[in-house]
């Protein structure tokens, strides 16, 4: 886990700039939106159930629709994941072993864009995969300048 | 106005003072302390009691309440930034070892002095001053060559670092760093950037040695102020350090004992030691600060002060801890918050999600804990696939019985049971809550079981006074796929006494074949492969004889010879040999890396070879189904994959042109490639394949060749034994061969011409063959033919074909609609007003009701406006039609049986009229033309918004088989509420009312199109006509 995050040196640097956008695929409007979750399977949680175990490979980005979650990693370390948050996306593009264990702490909705659902998109709705895709790279960009600007 | 984040950094916060004001307040810093220098020197005592009776003793606790204050004056930093402020500083950046051990070189510097305070400084005060100086030319030479504090302050090269970083890590009061107007990221995990979780980042660092040098700072930090304040002071300088040495080590000792055993984080240790450290600080030097200061004033210290000063330290670090504790966990979870680069939904994103699942079903799976929720109608197979749970699957049909699951709850929601899924449940034997995954379909809210109750004993789904031959006592079966065990399974039913005997090539129990592919890409083998339990033979008293062959069939002695030299002898004998792969003629096949795939052994096989070998790129020779599904799971084992198709499509039995166009779309969108025209005719390699070689000469690179080229019934021991045999084993309209006590059934079985090569007909025949077999006479249920229907197991195709694709006669509707941009096409054929045939292409919830509408031939004669405007789903209440009379069968072993209708028009008629036709909207005007006279008289075609080419090629959406017209004759296009009528150069040239058409025509309705020897009437309907 690193914190890279509250020392974000970018913008401070020679003067205050707007820090790049973490928004998901702001790009889509609510039709778009709408066909990339057709390819989503949308899990009901109670409290306490595990929708991610720590060291699961399956390549599922998970996007939360309500409730709250959160990922704790196996020496205790906690990242909330309210509404709105979006998780699972190194495990979705390298197929490694997730982190980190991803449980309920309310009742939650989920949806899941599989890897294969993903492939899916990709054969009949190409433009819909590269955005998913390019955004994705997008965000993870950011965290390493982040990370680079930390060190 | 954006609100602030948690933890602000010093560009968020506001400034107290302006920087000028913080500018003076250094230079004073600086004159203060070069006065305190010039002290020390010229009156050392007064120096002295002022540096370590005064000053030292304040910084612990402004570093605990206001550690910015002491940041933004203290006079090390301000000289230091000296060549900033002027400009004269090279600016580098700090070396990577610099920025590694220059907290180390702190702490080192740090626990050297302060021992050295009790051997010198305390009473030198030349030797302090030198000291300082010293510091304050380090600290100035360090921002001479660095860039931003890097050079002393935010590096940890300073003494003082590591101390303000255990104290100042939850500050009271926040004072915002003034000596940096921009930031220049000179550090790590800047203190003076963002004070409230530095040491919170230091401690959370994923670098265990950028952790464990804090680490044992703080840990050692305790011991070091108690040595100090404990020491003799009139200890050997190598004494003084050994005990400095040992108490800091038991400090850092204890740290990491607790750290071990005590569950709380490492930050909370530290910072209890940090509490720890300032309470035996002042607990120490409290008093000797107030005794100086008695004596300066010749009074006497008060105990009670002391006591007051030592309560309120411990108070204020007791609230200190607490806030620091619980900073940590705001710390943990907001590196998710905005303010971190954790990705979120975007607003329209979370509109949307929170729409897209109300009011859906919800499928609960009690023991994986999961709930999803699904889109009603889908079935049960496909929910437990997206949720990710383990369950097999195979022909899709509920007919295989790969895939039981038990609906422990809500069966009044589930889609009723058919009559091949109540076959195929029958044949488990599982408990009575159990369906068949695949045809189950959700209606409302289930709570399903992954693993059905399984019988301590299976029993036979006896038939009540089933009409029998009592003469028929042992009845054999050759074969043990579907046929074959559906025929045992059936004959047990409707014989409970009979002795049944089931002799099976290969050395495996009936296994879901239709999921083999499976072992080619899968982790397991054939775990979850079988399809029923070695039990269940056992308890249905079915032999099974494994790995064993059948060599011979004696007719006159009704013996069945084995390969291990037994016979068997038969009452009613059942051949249910099955097929194997075609190999067509490749010259150099057999060469290691080529393949077919058939059995579960063929599957091993590929798999040891392409991981034996290092295989990167494998062809498939066939684009039909098992080529596709091949051609998939090679894919999906990381292979690059090419599929050779002979002919212009994939698919060719179940798709039209235009379906298997979107079709290759979408499988090179997945990844594979395709090649058609491209017919294998050769392999070579020098020890193993390497290429490929074309009909045409095209040589292709590939490491393993799979060849999927159809399948040929294994008739040979029928052949053997004098049965009449064709392509497959010739059988009646009782599925009798020659010999009518020898039946046949599934791929062997070729009945009217037809071998269907498909697991749903083969269950179907079976049960008619035991029916047959049993009763006397042989000949109780006739078989009438199967409508073939077909799914491309291959994720995300969702494509079914069943029955006629394409148009029997000229008469035929042909409905077809098409969505270009998802990729989805679909094709209903109507003949006589009944349903006859259906290619669906991305529609798997249409699948299951047209499927079933055209296998119960449905009159949809009044439901076709319906079916133009594309509301398929009618279908589920079109009544059963009455297909026209087939044709009258013949009698098996004479003559050749007549060929099956649909092949007989497909050969001597004309081509189907081709309709394509965009999903209708009502705003878009219709083009219909009719044909008056030549060869298509009668025939008519729509477009709806559509273009299409008229030709005499079948390509054509509008394709007339007339000589007289181009390949590609004339286009017809559609913009903006017209028709046009385009003449690209025919050879014959097209007429609109006699007129020739050299550009582009508008279509009215009346029109007359001529066109070599057919004219087509027009007609425009809908808005705006």
């Amino acid at each position: 886990m690193t914190f890279a995050s509250y020392f974000d040196y970018t913008g401070a640097l020679g003067g205050p700039a707007a820090p790049p956008s973490a928004e998901f695929l702001a790009a889509l409007d609510g039709e778009e939106w709408l066909r990339l979750l057709g390819y989503c399977t949308m899990l009901r949680l109670m409290a306490g159930d595990v929708v991610l175990p720590a060291g699961s490979a399956s390549r599922v980005l998970h996007l939360v629709a309500d409730g709250q979650l959160e990922s704790v990693a196996p020496d205790g370390e906690s990242i909330s994941l309210p509404a709105g948050a979006v998780f699972g996306e190194l495990t979705f593009l390298d197929g490694l072993p997730a982190p980190a264990e991803v449980r309920a702490l309310s009742e939650a909705e989920v949806f899941c864009l599989s890897f294969e659902a993903f492939s899916v998109m990709g054969a009949r709705e190409p433009n819909l995969a590269r955005l998913v895709l390019l955004d994705l790279g997008r965000l993870l960009a950011a965290r390493l300048r982040h990370q680079r600007a930390g060190r | 106005m954006t609100p602030l984040p948690v933890f602000p950094n010093y560009t968020q916060m506001r400034q107290p003072l302006p920087h000028r004001v913080w500018d003076w307040l250094r230079w004073g810093s600086i004159a203060f302390t070069l006065s305190v220098v010039a002290l020390l020197v010229i009156w050392p005592r007064a120096g002295l009691w002022l540096v370590w009776g005064l000053l030292v003793p304040l910084l612990p606790a402004l570093w605990l309440l206001a550690p910015g204050l002491w940041r933004n004056v203290c006079p090390i930093a301000s000289i230091h930034q000296i060549p900033r402020f002027f400009g004269f500083t090279r600016g580098l950046t700090l070396p990577r070892r610099l920025r590694e051990y220059g907290y180390v070189i702190g702490v080192a510097i740090f626990v050297a002095v302060v021992p050295a305070r009790k051997l010198t400084f305390n009473e030198n005060g030349p030797a302090l001053a030198v000291l300082i100086l010293g510091v304050l030319a380090a600290a100035f030479a360090g921002g001479l060559v660095f860039k931003g504090k890097g050079g002393w302050c935010s590096s940890g090269v300073c003494p003082l670092f590591p101390v303000q970083r255990v104290y100042g890590q939850t500050p009271f009061a926040v004072v915002p760093n003034s000596i940096c107007r921009t930031c220049v990221g000179c550090a790590k995990n800047c203190y003076d950037f963002n004070p409230h979780v530095a040491y919170l980042a230091d401690l959370h660092d994923p670098d265990d040695r950028y952790r464990a040098y804090r680490k044992v700072f703080a840990g050692g930090f305790p011991g070091l102020i108690l040595a100090f304040y404990t020491s003799p002071v009139d200890l050997a300088w190598y004494g003084l350090y050994a005990r400095f040495a040992l108490f800091i080590a038991a400090g850092i000792g204890l740290f990491f004992l607790l750290e071990t055993f005590v569950k709380v984080s490492t930050a909370k240790v530290a910072a209890l030691f940090g509490a720890v450290a300032i309470n035996l600080y002042y607990w120490y030097t409290f008093p000797l600060v107030a005794e100086n200061f008695a004596e300066a004033v010749e009074a006497d210290t008060p105990d009670a002060l002391v006591w007051s000063v030592r309560t309120l330290v411990l108070a204020v670090s007791a609230v200190w801890l607490w806030r620091t504790y619980r900073k940590e966990q705001r710390f943990l979870a907001g590196e998710s918050a905005p303010a971190g680069l954790a990705p979120r939904l975007s607003m329209a994103g979370s509109v949307a999600i929170k729409r897209a699942g109300l009011g859906r079903p919800e499928v609960t799976f009690p023991n994986e804990q999961r709930r999803v929720v699904v889109e009603p109608g889908r079935s049960l197979l496909e929910v437990v696939e997206q949720a990710g749970l383990k369950i097999e699957s195979g022909c899709r049909m509920g007919v295989c019985g790969a895939d039981p699951v038990a609906v422990v709850e809500g069966m009044d929601n589930c889609s009723p049971i058919s009559a091949e899924e109540r076959n195929t449940l029958e044949r488990l034997g599982l408990a009575s809550n159990t369906r068949m995954a695949c045809v189950c379909r959700v209606r409302g809210d289930v709570s399903v079981s992954l693993a059905p109750e399984r019988p301590k004993t299976f029993s036979s789904s006896v038939i009540a006074g089933a009409n029998r031959d009592p003469e028929v006592k042992r009845v054999v079966i050759v074969g043990n796929g579907v046929a074959g065990v559906t025929a045992a399974d059936h004959v047990r039913r409707r014989h409970p006494g009979a002795e049944i005997h089931l002799v099976a090539r290969e050395r495996h129990h009936l296994y879901n074949r239709m999921a083999i592919e499976r072992l080619i890409y899968g982790r397991s083998a054939m775990q979850g492969l079988y399809l029923q339990a070695e039990q269940w033979y056992e308890d249905l008293a079915i032999t099974t004889w494994l790995n064993t062959r059948a060599t011979g069939i004696d007719r006159e002695r009704r013996t069945v010879t084995l390969g291990t030299g037994e016979s068997l002898p038969y009452d009613r004998l059942v051949l249910a040999m099955g097929s194997r792969s075609t190999v067509p003629a490749i010259e150099g096949f057999g060469l290691p890396g080529t393949f077919v795939l058939r059995e579960a052994d063929d599957a091993f096989a590929i798999r040891a070879y392409a991981q034996e070998h290092g295989c990167r790129a494998a062809l498939v020779a066939g684009g039909g189904l098992l080529g596709l599904e091949a051609a998939h799971a090679l894919h999906k084992l990381g292979l690059r994959v090419a599929v050779l198709e002979r002919g212009g499509s994939l698919l060719r039995r179940q798709l039209d042109e235009r379906g298997g166009e979107l079709l290759r779309g979408f499988l090179e969108g997945l990844g594979l490639e395709i090649v058609t025209g491209a017919e294998t005719v050769g392999v070579s390699g020098e020890g193993r394949l390497r290429q490929v070689t074309l009909k045409d000469g095209r040589t292709l690179p590939g490491d393993l060749l799979l060849v999927a080229a159809g399948v040929t019934p294994n008739i040979e021991l029928a052949r053997e034994a004098g049965l009449t045999v064709n392509r497959g084993v010739r059988v009646d309209d009782y599925l009798r061969t020659s010999d009518p006590v020898i039946y046949a059934a599934g791929d062997i079985a070729e009945h009217r011409g037809q071998v269907y090569g498909l697991w749903p007909v083969a269950a179907e025949q079976a049960q008619i063959v035991a029916v047959n077999c049993l009763a006397p006479g042989g000949a109780e249920k006739p078989y009438e033919g199967s409508i073939p229907s077909t799914l491309l197991k291959v994720v995300g195709v969702d494509m079914a074909s069943v029955g006629q694709f394409d148009a029997p006669s000229a008469g035929a509707v042909v409905i077809v609609l098409e969505e270009p941009e998802a990729r989805r096409y679909r094709k209903l054929v109507v003949q006589d007003g009944l349903l006859v045939g259906a290619i669906l292409l991305g529609y798997p919830l249409l699948a299951p009701v047209v499927t079933a509408a055209v296998k119960r031939h449905a009159d949809v004669s009044a439901m076709l406006p319906d079916l133009h405007a594309g509301r398929w789903e009618t279908l589920e209440r079109a009544p059963a039609g009455t297909p026209r009379p087939r044709v009258t069968p013949a009698a098996a072993g004479g003559g050749a049986p007549a060929p099956d209708a649909a092949r007989r028009l497909r050969a001597g008629h004309l081509p189907a009229p081709r309709m394509p036709v965009s999903p209708p909207a009502p705003e878009v005007p219709v083009l219909r033309l009719r044909a008056l006279g030549g060869p298509v008289d009668g025939a008519s075609w729509e477009f709806a918004g559509s273009s299409g080419s008229l030709g005499r090629a079948g390509e054509n959406a509008v394709g007339i088989p007339d000589a007289s017209l181009s390949r590609r004759h004339a286009l017809i296009t559609y913009q903006e509420g017209v028709y046009w009528l385009h003449d690209p150069g025919s050879t014959n040239g097209t007429f609109v009312n006699e007129g020739r058409v050299n550009a582009p025509h508008p279509l009215r309705t009346g029109d007359r199109i001529r066109a070599g020897a057919t004219e087509l009437l027009v007609e425009v309907a809908g808005p705006g006509v």
